[in-house]
């Protein structure tokens, strides 16, 4: 059994080292760096390859009749407002995309939570002492620079609220499809595919805890604001599962994207439904 | 349930200690408590822990129960030993340590005198009238049981000490409830940031994922109240309409 002499009590408290945690707490942070290590790696090939994004593509590779799907992940379309975007930025325009979920993902309150823990172990999980916390900067949490950035989260809002908004501009037309007889009304894997993304993105996205605040957190007078007060409190159910819908919407939008890349390579056709 | 189980019992003082183990009998119900009682009345009377009403409603007997902190009183022991019926028990680490069990928790009592108290609006009608709607936030803060649960697990206390800089999520809850309150005109928010440290917070969660009365710590009144900070000094069109319009 531990023994511990004055030398490990440290400014008179229990000793450091001493009891700690033998339950599977590393199997948490394992899942959270996996799965966005993955997601990222997916993300950035996708943005880098640049291609296969919209489905219409499949057209020129013989398909007959495909749904107009347009990737997540190259929405806003900047490729159609600034044609020939790749070759007058030298970037994809996935990349300019994608700034706007990814400041909104690396600020959001769930996500810090997630990776300070997996990745800065800071700490690796509740009760466990922090590794190499001797050779450590005093610790200034968000108060410092560059953490006190965090702070800027509802920016970062205001833009996903725009992205949000294409989403479901882009599942509208995911309910037609473009063929030989030209634009017309249909369904398909596809539309619920894009259909799901956008659900899931909304949830994550207005159960945000900022945007909690916005909606009616910031008054202490709530009944003075009959609406805001009710929508503060559907905001405030939501919240309750902000984390459940960062990662299914996490996951539904990388989903849309290879669905998308799927049909606009011609690889698989899309299942109609009507 | 096992029919006996071993306690690996801290021992010592801040010069040093060592853990002790002691065997128990089981009975149906059982909470560590009853376990660490056992120990006293039976084998070791010299035994220091500190306790009051053994239902998880004066926060005494906060200790570190297999490595993270938990009210002894409230934690029924089939739920921790392990296959070969070991239980750890050792005092909570973030305050300094008087005997065993027990530590001194007096920081915490100091850090809440520093905090603005509720002042009324003046002019406010008597009696005081507030609506459900308004202070049902704050009646969620006011279930703390002050057990410092939450002081004990949070990293920025506990393992990085900064008991200078940040007040912890028990005095951010408390600091919560008073900034919420539908009648308060205090401005504390230069305060929370300046004083109170609510910047050192990192959002892990974990003072929520240990609190006996499960309070929303983090979500419901420590990033409400970053939100409230970020209006004041992180949002500089916020910033920019007030000095505009001349609001403070």
């Amino acid at each position: 059994m531990a023994s511990y002499s004055a030398r490990d009590v440290h400014e008179d408290r229990a000793p450091v080292g001493m009891g700690s945690r033998t339950d599977r707490w590393w199997i948490e942070p394992v899942l959270v760096i996996l799965t966005l290590v993955s997601f990222s790696a997916y993300a950035m090939w996708r943005a880098f390859e640049g291609n296969y994004y919209d489905s219409l593509q499949a057209l020129e590779r013989g398909a007959r009749e495909v749904p107009l799907l347009l990737s997540p992940f190259y929405s806003p379309p900047f490729h159609e407002w600034f044609p020939g975007f790749k070759e007058r930025f030298a970037i994809s325009p996935a990349l300019f995309v994608l700034v706007f979920p990814l400041s909104f993902r690396a600020t959001c309150y769930y996500c810090r939570r997630s990776y300070y823990r997996a990745f800065f172990w800071d700490p690796p999980a509740c009760g466990l002492p922090e590794p190499g916390m001797a050779k450590r900067k005093r610790y200034t949490g968000e108060s410092a620079w560059p953490f006190v950035l965090q702070n800027l989260h509802r920016y970062a809002l205001y833009f996903i609220l725009i992205v949000v908004a294409f989403h479901y501009k882009h599942l509208y037309d995911a309910c037609f499809v473009m063929g030989d007889a030209g634009r017309h009304f249909g369904i398909g894997l596809g539309t619920m595919i894009m259909g799901l993304d956008a659900v899931l993105l909304s949830l994550y996205v207005f159960s945000c805890h900022s945007w909690r605040h916005l909606i009616g957190g910031g008054l202490n007078l709530l009944s003075s604001a009959p609406i805001r007060l009710r929508l503060w409190r559907i905001v405030s159910a939501l919240n309750a599962r902000h984390g459940l819908y960062f990662w299914l919407s996490l996951i539904t939008v990388g989903l849309a994207d290879l669905y998308v890349r799927l049909v606009a390579s011609g690889i698989i056709a899309d299942p109609r439904i009507i | 349930m096992r029919d006996t189980i071993r306690l690996r019992v801290f021992r010592g003082d801040a010069s040093g200690g060592e853990e002790r183990e002691y065997e128990v009998k089981t009975f149906p119900g059982m909470v560590v408590l009853d376990a660490i009682h056992q120990i006293q009345g039976e084998q070791d009377g010299t035994l220091a822990c500190r306790w009051n009403c053994k239902a998880a409603k004066c926060g005494s007997c906060s200790a570190e129960i297999n490595g993270l902190p938990r009210l002894m009183c409230k934690s029924r022991v089939e739920e921790f030993y392990d296959a070969a019926g070991v239980i750890r028990v050792h005092p909570i680490k973030t305050f300094p340590l008087i005997k065993d069990l027990v530590t001194d928790v007096s920081w915490n009592y100091k850090v809440a005198e520093s905090i603005p108290p509720l002042r009324i609006r003046e002019g406010t009608p008597r009696p005081l009238r507030m609506d459900q709607s308004d202070v049902e936030r704050a009646q969620e803060f006011r279930k703390c049981i002050e057990c410092f649960l939450c002081q004990t697990v949070c990293h920025v206390l506990r393992d990085h000490n900064r008991t200078d800089a940040y007040f912890g999520p028990r005095y951010m809850v408390k600091i919560a409830a008073l900034d919420m309150h539908p009648l308060d005109s205090v401005e504390r928010r230069s305060f929370l940031r300046r004083s109170a440290g609510v910047g050192y917070c990192n959002i892990t969660k974990c003072c929520q994922e240990v609190c006996p009365e499960h309070i929303h710590i983090t979500d419901n009144a420590i990033i409400p109240l970053k939100e409230r900070v970020a209006d004041e000094f992180y949002d500089p069109i916020r910033m920019l309409v007030r000095r505009l319009s001349g609001r403070k």
